[in-house]
C-alpha cells in the first residue's frame, strides 16, 4: 500500500524556498524589500540564538552582543585592511566563538538565573568598552559614534547597488542557518543538548559531558551570530554601537525564539515573520515621530505569550493540529464501525 | 582642594547615593529571597514610581518627602496585584524552584514600561524643582547636598525598619519562614499565597519609596530604570540574596565604588567596574560578601 513518496516536509520547504526566491521578481519597492530582508536577518539571528537558548536551554540573555562584535571585526578589517567581508565574517565569527567559550567556561557553572544575569553583565562590559574607546586594538571604531563602512561596491565586498542583491545574499544566509540548526537538532549533539536542557544531572550521570556540550553550542551559536552581524552591518552600511551591541538587540533576538517556541526549528522563523513587520507597520501608521512603540508592543506580546502560551507559538500549533487530526481519526473510526 | 578631600568627598557622595541604592536592592532581594523570583522589571518599576512621584509633586505641590509614602502605598498595591493576579499563576504552573518564565515575563514588562514611558513623554527629560533641589551644606572642606542627605537618612531608616519588621513582626517571621523552607512553613499554618502577595507588595513598595527619594535631585528619563535595575542586581548579589543588612552594605559599597571610580578614572570605567564586581562575586562568592548560606 505504502508508496515511496517525497517527504512532505522537504517538498514544502522546497516550495517555500522557490516562492521566496521569486519575491524580487514581483516586489520591486525598495522599502518592501528592505522589510523582507529585516525579517530574514532576524529569523536568522533567532535561529542562531535558539541553538544555545532553545536546544541547550540556557537563557543567554546577553548573547546578542556577538552580533555587534562580528559586525565590528569585519567592518574594521574591511575599512582599514581592505579584507573582503566574506573573510572578515569568518574571522569575526571565530573571535565570537573564542569569546563565547571563554565567557561560557566562567558562567555555565552558574544556575539558570545567575547565568542569564552574568551574560547581561558581559554584554554591558563589552558595550561600555566599545563606546568609551575611540580606538580598539589600534583601529578607529569611533567610540559611541557610529562607524561607517566604506563604499567599494561589488559582490566580493558584500555591497550592492540595490536591495535585490542583499535579498539573495541574506536569504542564502538564512537557508544555511536553518540547515545548520536542523542538522544540529537531529544529530547526536542535538539529543545531548535536549537531555541537558531537560535534566542536566541525569544527562551528566549518563555520560554526557555537560560543560563541553554547552560550550560547543555556545561557540556555534556565537560564530553564527557573528557572521550574521557582518551581513547585517554591510546591509545597513553603518554600525551604531548602542544598537548593535545593545541590550535591546539581545532581547529582540531571544524574544522571537521564545515566542515562536524555543527549541523548535520552525518557531523562531515563524515568530520573526509575524513580529518583525510589526515595527515597520507601526512606523507606517503613526510615523517615526513617536518613539518606542514597537518595543512596547514587543514587550506586551512577550508578556502575553509567556503567560498564556509558555511553550511558544509553534508547539501550540502542532498540538492543535494533532488534536484536530486525532479527533478526525476518532470520528472516522466511529463512522467506519 | 587636596587629593584627600577630593576622595573623602567622593566617598561621602557615594555613601549618600548608596543609601538609596540599598532601598532599591532590598526590595529585589526580598522578592528573590522569598519567592526566588528574578524581577527583571525592578528598575522599570522604579522608573514608574519616579514618574508617579514627579506628577504627584507637580499636581499636589506638597513636600516631596511626604509624597514618598504615597508613592510607596501606590506601588505596594501594584506589586500586590501583580503577584496576586499574574505571577502567582505562573509560579503554580512551574515545577522548578526558580522559574525562568517569570524572568522572561518581567523582562517583557520592563521592555513594555520603559518604552511606554518613552512613547508618552516623547523622550523629554523631566526634573522636579523642589525647595531642596540644589541646596548644599558645607562642613569644613566637604560639600554635602541637602536633598541627598535627607534621602539618605530616610532610605537607611526605612531599610532598617524593614529589617526590624522582618525580624520581629508575625508577618515578617512568616515571610522569613517561607523563604527558608516553603513546605514546612505551609505545614506550620502559614498562608503561603497571601505571604507571597505581601512580600512582593513590600518589594515594590520599597521601589516606590526609592523613586520618591530620587526625585528632588535626579533628572527623569525613560531609560533610567535599566541603569538602576542592574545595579540593584549587583548589590543583591554582593549582599547575599534575601539579606536586608547585606543589601544595605552592598548598596553603600556600590555607591562608593562608583563615585571613587569616577574620580579616579572616568564615569564609564566606574560603570564597567560595577559589572566586573558583579561577575567576580557571582563566580567566587555566590552567597554574597556577608550573606547567609543560601541554598543555590
Amino acid at each position: 500500500m505504502k508508496r515511496k513518496t517525497w517527504n512532505p516536509k522537504v517538498v514544502s520547504l522546497g516550495v517555500i524556498c522557490l516562492a521566496v526566491l521569486m519575491i524580487p521578481r514581483f516586489i520591486t519597492g525598495t522599502l518592501t524589500l528592505q522589510y523582507i530582508i529585516n525579517i530574514m536577518i532576524f529569523a536568522y539571528f533567532a535561529t542562531c540564538w535558539n541553538i544555545v537558548g532553545g536546544y541547550a536551554g540556557q537563557l543567554a540573555l546577553g548573547n546578542g552582543v556577538f552580533v555587534g562584535i562580528g559586525a565590528y571585526v569585519s567592518a574594521v578589517l574591511f575599512n582599514y585592511e581592505g579584507i573582503s567581508p566574506f573573510i572578515g565574517m569568518l574571522i569575526g565569527g571565530a573571535i565570537c566563538a573564542v569569546l563565547a567559550i571563554f565567557i561560557g567556561s566562567l558562567t555555565f557553572r552558574l544556575n539558570g538565573s545567575y547565568f542569564a544575569l552574568a551574560t547581561v553583565a558581559m554584554l554591558h562590559i563589552i558595550r561600555l568598552t566599545f563606546m568609551s574607546n575611540k580606538y580598539m586594538f589600534g583601529y578607529k571604531t569611533n567610540g559611541a559614534l557610529s562607524l561607517n563602512i566604506k563604499w567599494r561596491g561589488g559582490f566580493q565586498n558584500m555591497q550592492f547597488e540595490n536591495n535585490v542583491g542583499y535579498f539573495y545574499l541574506i536569504f542564502a544566509l538564512l537557508v544555511v542557518g536553518i540547515l545548520i540548526s536542523w542538522y544540529i537538532k537531529n544529530s547526536k549533539m542535538g539529543y545531548y543538548l535536549q537531555a541537558i536542557s531537560t535534566n542536566p544531572e541525569a544527562a551528566n550521570s549518563l555520560g554526557v559531558n555537560v560543560m563541553a556540550m554547552k560550550l560547543k553550542a555556545n561557540a556555534i551559536s556565537a560564530f553564527m551570530l557573528g557572521v550574521g552581524g557582518t551581513f547585517y552591518s554591510f546591509f545597513l552600511n553603518v554600525i551604531d554601537p548602542s544598537k548593535m551591541l545593545g541590550y535591546d538587540m539581545s532581547v529582540q533576538i531571544l524574544l522571537f525564539a521564545i515566542i515562536g517556541g524555543s527549541g523548535t526549528l520552525v518557531g523562531p522563523i515563524l515568530a520573526a515573520v509575524l513580529l518583525v513587520p510589526v515595527q515597520d507597520i507601526l512606523r507606517g501608521i503613526v510615523g517615526a515621530s513617536v518613539q518606542g512603540l514597537a518595543p512596547m508592543v514587543y514587550g506586551l506580546i512577550l508578556m502575553i505569550f509567556v503567560y498564556y502560551l509558555p511553550r511558544g507559538l509553534w508547539p501550540s500549533i502542532v498540538t492543535l493540529y494533532e488534536n484536530l487530526t486525532f479527533k478526525k481519526k476518532q470520528r472516522m473510526a466511529k463512522d467506519g464501525r | 582642594m587636596s587629593t584627600f578631600t577630593m576622595y573623602l568627598q567622593a566617598v561621602i557622595d557615594g555613601l549618600l547615593i548608596g543609601g538609596v541604592y540599598a532601598t532599591i536592592a532590598v526590595g529585589l532581594s526580598l522578592a528573590f529571597g522569598v519567592m526566588r523570583i528574578i524581577n527583571w522589571a525592578h528598575g522599570e518599576l522604579l522608573m514608574v514610581s519616579m514618574y508617579i512621584s514627579y506628577f504627584l509633586f507637580t499636581w499636589l505641590g506638597i513636600d516631596p518627602y511626604l509624597i514618598i509614602f504615597l508613592t510607596a502605598a501606590i506601588m505596594f498595591v501594584v506589586g500586590f496585584l501583580l503577584q496576586k493576579l499574574v505571577i502567582s499563576n505562573m509560579l503554580a504552573r512551574e515545577k522548578s524552584v526558580e522559574p525562568t518564565s517569570v524572568l522572561l515575563f518581567t523582562s517583557g514588562l520592563g521592555l513594555f514600561l520603559s518604552n511606554l514611558a518613552l512613547a508618552l513623554t516623547s523622550g523629554e527629560y523631566y526634573s522636579a524643582v523642589t525647595e531642596y533641589t540644589g541646596k548644599m551644606m558645607k562642613i569644613s572642606e566637604i560639600f554635602i547636598s541637602v536633598p541627598k542627605a535627607i534621602s539618605f537618612v530616610i532610605a537607611v531608616v526605612c531599610t532598617l525598619a524593614l529589617y526590624v519588621f522582618l525580624q520581629k513582626s508575625e508577618t515578617g517571621r512568616a515571610i522569613r519562614a517561607t523563604s527558608q523552607n516553603r513546605d514546612v512553613a505551609i505545614l506550620m499554618g502559614v498562608n503561603m499565597k497571601s505571604i507571597y502577595n505581601i512580600a512582593f507588595g513590600i518589594s515594590i513598595a520599597m521601589v516606590g519609596l526609592a523613586g520618591g527619594l530620587l526625585i528632588p535631585y535626579m533628572t527623569l528619563n525613560p531609560n533610567i530604570g535599566s541603569t538602576f535595575g542592574f545595579k540593584a542586581f549587583v548589590i543583591v548579589v554582593l549582599g547575599g540574596y534575601g539579606s536586608v543588612i547585606g543589601a544595605l552594605v552592598g548598596g553603600l559599597l556600590v555607591g562608593v565604588i562608583e563615585k571613587v571610580g569616577t574620580l579616579a578614572a572616568s564615569d564609564i570605567t566606574a560603570q564597567i567596574c560595577v559589572f566586573v564586581v558583579f561577575i567576580l562575586v557571582v563566580l567566587f562568592r555566590p552567597n554574597g560578601l556577608l550573606g547567609k548560606k543560601v541554598k543555590m
